[in-house]
């Protein structure tokens, strides 16, 4: 145990920890920053940080499925989820019999081989992590949405879900300020969105870089898609197609003029203020000059080469080496005034000690030598004040483990995520897939409207790469082709035939999709159960998961559009729903039982929700603990509904939103 | 027989037998001897098919030399011929389907495990055999994560590699 007691302790080094760690350590903090991943992962050095990056890199490579997980080693000491364990859960066939557990209500619990997760739901979660310094995105896509006004009142306006406790209003200084740190390639202009008025960016505001230029196959679509009218439940919409803002570098916009946050003590209030240069992109951790712009290696997820998407080990590396940099400008007793960042890395926080007061009294890490052993020394880390950043259900699972939040039940509860519907076609023409960033424009136009209280909305994002979500492509085309599956009259292809038949069906290959809101469902949760431990003997996520009507009928109706585009399009819709799919779910559609398959978003949010009030919530405004207030619970779990925008950049927005929160505190 | 003697014959034999690989690449491919080459991969490749299936790989060297032969590539029948006697043939027609693969994906799948078609255990025998995967370019594309075509290229005309 060290004697040190920190200002904070933060669990974790994603996105929210990173940018905790950077506001309170450049607001004259010490923090301590504590990581489950390997320290491998979190060497900021150029050779080191470059030499990690590169074994990631060559992981990817050989990786025979490409699945998020792929680059980053799977620790058993800290495990990640897996997306390829969901093919192994089986409905019929429960794999825990003649146990302790599951009791009568517990009968659908299945333990995937190879999996993370166990899951108690109707469906599985389809979802997953990393738990890797930088955290999950490392393979994020990038893309970077604000909510829109009506998600922040969803109760109120549509009655569904739940209301929050801010307003968007509230919330639009932290995002210019997280836009900032990603560093946000966008066009105000062309963000057209439903529900929203001229106030939403605000006069004259510009995210920091151009908009990514978007793909040869989205102007395709715009061309062809772009103003028409389609009737979804007997009602008229014209379709928008408008280009998606990214975290990944393209050209900095000359009239963007702010640097990054800072604290205003005496206001206690952390401002955007004007900078004196114009915005810089952030290059890699190795080299600067590496990943200025993006360079089109189109595998954004589950890793990009190059470092041209934004990922929090930039956040951490920028803070570290401002600190530095004021360090070495001042002599003498100034330098007590500049705040620190020491990271722990091997290091699993297992449990909060909480003092009978409420008050967090200390946290409890693992900290283990080789991540394929079991062995660890436990110790303790104190400060002023803690914070959870560890990943919405691993913030959950700490809280659980430690008998923390108890003041209702609501700690694990309302998970959500986005539900993907995917559509997919060939082209009538080659249109170039399997080029440039994941996503490069969507319909926004299904985010916000009267028929949110009917159903779901949805964002439809057009993707660039072929049938790689949907069918494993091109890897199954390939090994369909020299089969003879599929092929005319099965022929199995060789030669210049197999050249011609994949050339021309991979650069026609379209798909797009629909991410569906789901609403915060009492019933859908992460646990624990002393049966289900990790080497560390650290709780594995128990899961429970379904899709409410509300969700289904909002996929129902996307997937009903994609139809519709499709004909406008004169796309060959090749789209299948397997029944054999662990994610297959159906719905009645016109008096008639019809079949889906939903996919998970990645974005899970919602385990540690805030609200007015200390029933019906875990985390106040300020992200701050009911029951604990020296414990501030950050990250995408404080989200109480997730509206039809990846969470993440709302989420950056929230830390900072917290950081302030904790440095008033402090003062 | 000395040891630098003998590593010689070997070399030799490798030599000659690599221009066979090259030649039923080609047929089975549909790519030409200089995409091939110029992938730099036709060592490694060759290297991993021997590995993997042994002498069957000499033999089917000498079935397609024995195709190349009498028939000649651009004979009316020769495309038949490579259909029948290797692809469809119980014996080469995995070996054949992986050496297509390893050229164009840079991996091989075991189609004696029994998990479905899609699911079988394939790997990717190394970054650069993944990186240099001929399906890629073929498309107009280039291996996800590698070649970038730099910033912006994706907003442009689909250049598609066409066909002689
Ligand atoms: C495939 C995929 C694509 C995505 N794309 C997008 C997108 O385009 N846009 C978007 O907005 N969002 C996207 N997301 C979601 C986004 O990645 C997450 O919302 C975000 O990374 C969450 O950040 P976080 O800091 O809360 O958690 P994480 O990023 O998961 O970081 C948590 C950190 O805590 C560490 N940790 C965990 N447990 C412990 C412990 N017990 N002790 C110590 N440390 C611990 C982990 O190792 C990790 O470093 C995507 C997600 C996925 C899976
Ligand atoms: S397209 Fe390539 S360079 Fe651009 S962000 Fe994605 S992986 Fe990085």
């Amino acid at each position: 145990m060290t004697d040190k007691i920190y200002d904070v302790v933060i669990v974790g080094a994603g996105v929210a920890g990173a940018v905790l760690a950077k506001v309170l350590s450049g607001a004259g903090k010490s923090v301590l920053l504590l990581e489950a991943g390997k320290q491998a992962g979190i060497e900021l050095e150029a050779v080191a940080a470059y030499a990690n990056y590169q074994s990631y890199l060559n992981t990817f490579y050989t990786a025979s499925a490409k699945v998020p997980n792929s680059p980053y080693p799977n620790l058993k000491t800290a495990p990640s989820p897996d997306v390829l364990a969901l093919s192994n859960f089986d409905v019929q066939k429960p794999v825990i019999e003649q146990d302790d557990w599951p009791k009568k209500d517990d009968s659908k619990l299945r333990l995937n081989q190879g999996s993370y997760f166990v899951q108690k739901g109707n469906l599985p979660f389809g979802s997953d992590y990393a738990r890797s310094p930088g955290g999950t995105m490392l393979h994020w896509l990038g893309t970077t949405l604000r909510m829109l006004p009506n998600d922040f009142r969803l109760k109120t306006t549509y009655g569904h879900g739940e209301d929050w406790p801010i307003s968007y209003e509230d919330l639009k200084p932290y995002y210019e300020m997280a836009e900032r740190e990603i560093g946000v390639s966008g066009a105000v202009d062309e963000q057209e969105l439903p529900g929203i008025d001229s106030n939403f960016f605000g006069a004259d505001y510009q995210y920091p870089m151009q908009k990514i230029p978007q793909s040869y196959l989205d102007g395709k679509f715009v061309e062809q898609a772009k103003g028409k009218t389609i009737k979804v439940n007997g009602v008229a919409y014209q379709l928008n197609v408008i280009s998606t803002p990214q975290g990944r570098n393209s050209t900095p916009n000359k009239n963007y003029k702010f640097s990054a946050a800072q604290w205003d003590a005496r206001q206690k209030k952390l401002k955007l203020v004007p900078g004196e240069e114009s915005y810089q992109p952030v290059g890699s951790i190795w080299d600067p000059h590496t990943g200025q712009r993006c360079e089109g290696n189109a595998s954004c997820v589950p890793i990009c080469p190059v470092q041209a998407k934004y990922n929090p080990l930039k956040t951490i590396k920028s803070a570290v080496d401002k600190l530095k940099e004021l360090s070495d400008n001042t002599t003498g007793g100034g330098k007590s005034s500049i705040g620190s960042i020491e990271i722990i890395a091997q290091a699993v926080a297992s449990k909060i000690e909480i003092e009978p007061d409420g008050r967090i009294k200390e946290i409890k890490y693992k900290q283990y030598k080789n991540p394929d052993g079991s062995d660890y020394v436990l110790k303790t880390a104190r400060g002023r004040i803690y914070a959870l950043a560890a990943h919405s259900v691993e913030n959950a699972k700490l809280l659980l483990a430690s008998g923390a939040c108890k003041g209702n039940d609501h700690v694990g509860r309302h998970l959500m995520d986005h539900t993907c519907g995917l559509a997919w076609g060939l082209m009538p023409k080659d249109i170039g897939g399997y080029r440039g960033p994941g996503s490069t424009s969507n319909i926004p136009t299904f985010r916000d409207g009267a028929f949110r209280k009917e159903h779901s909305a949805f964002i439809m994002p057009i993707d660039n790469w072929g049938w790689n979500w949907p069918a494993l492509s091109p890897f199954s085309d390939f090994i369909n082709a020299v089969n003879g599956q599929g092929t005319p009259q099965n022929e199995q292809l060789f030669g210049k035939k197999l050249r011609g038949y994949l050339g021309d069906r991979l650069s026609r290959q379209f798909n797009m999709h629909f991410e569906v809101e789901q609403m915060p469902d009492y019933n859908n949760r992460v646990t624990i159960h002393p049966r289900f431990t990790d080497a560390l003997g650290n709780f594995r996520p128990v899961i429970t998961y379904d899709l409410s009507d509300y969700s289904r009928a909002g996929f129902v109706a996307g997937r009903q559009i994609t139809k519709e585009i499709f004909k406008l399009m004169s796309v060959e819709d090749a789209t299948n729903y397997d029944p054999g799919n662990t994610s297959y779910f159906t719905y009645e559609v016109d008096g008639k039982e019809e079949g889906f398959v939903t996919n998970g978003a990645g974005h899970l949010a919602g385990t540690h929700r805030m609200g007015k009030s200390a029933t019906d919530s875990v985390v106040n405004s300020r992200q701050q603990a009911w029951d604990h207030k020296n414990l501030y619970l950050v990250g995408c779990g404080s989200m109480v509904t997730i509206g039809t925008s990846n969470p993440s950049l709302t989420m950056t927005a929230l830390a900072f939103s917290a950081a302030e929160s904790i440095l008033s505190d402090l003062s | 027989m000395n040891e630098a003697l003998s590593r010689k014959k070997d070399e030799e034999i490798s030599d000659y037998l690599l221009e066979q690989f090259l030649n039923l690449s080609r047929a089975l491919t549909g790519f030409d001897r200089v995409d091939l080459l110029g992938t730099g991969m036709a060592e490694p490749y060759y290297r991993e098919i021997t590995r993997i299936y042994k002498e069957p790989v000499i033999r089917l060297l000498f079935e397609a030399k024995a195709i190349f032969e009498v028939y000649g590539e651009h004979h009316p029948a020769f495309e038949d011929q490579i259909r029948q006697r290797i692809i469809e043939d119980i014996e080469f027609a995995q070996i054949a389907k992986n050496i297509i693969q390893l050229w164009y994906l840079g991996s091989y799948t075991n189609y004696n495990d029994p998990a479905p078609l899609i699911f079988k255990a394939a790997y990717i025998i190394s970054p650069e055999a993944y990186q240099n995967g001929l399906l890629w370019p073929n498309m107009g594309s280039h291996p996800a994560g590698a070649k970038q075509p730099g910033f912006g290229s994706w907003n442009l005309e689909p250049q598609t590699v066409k066909q002689d």
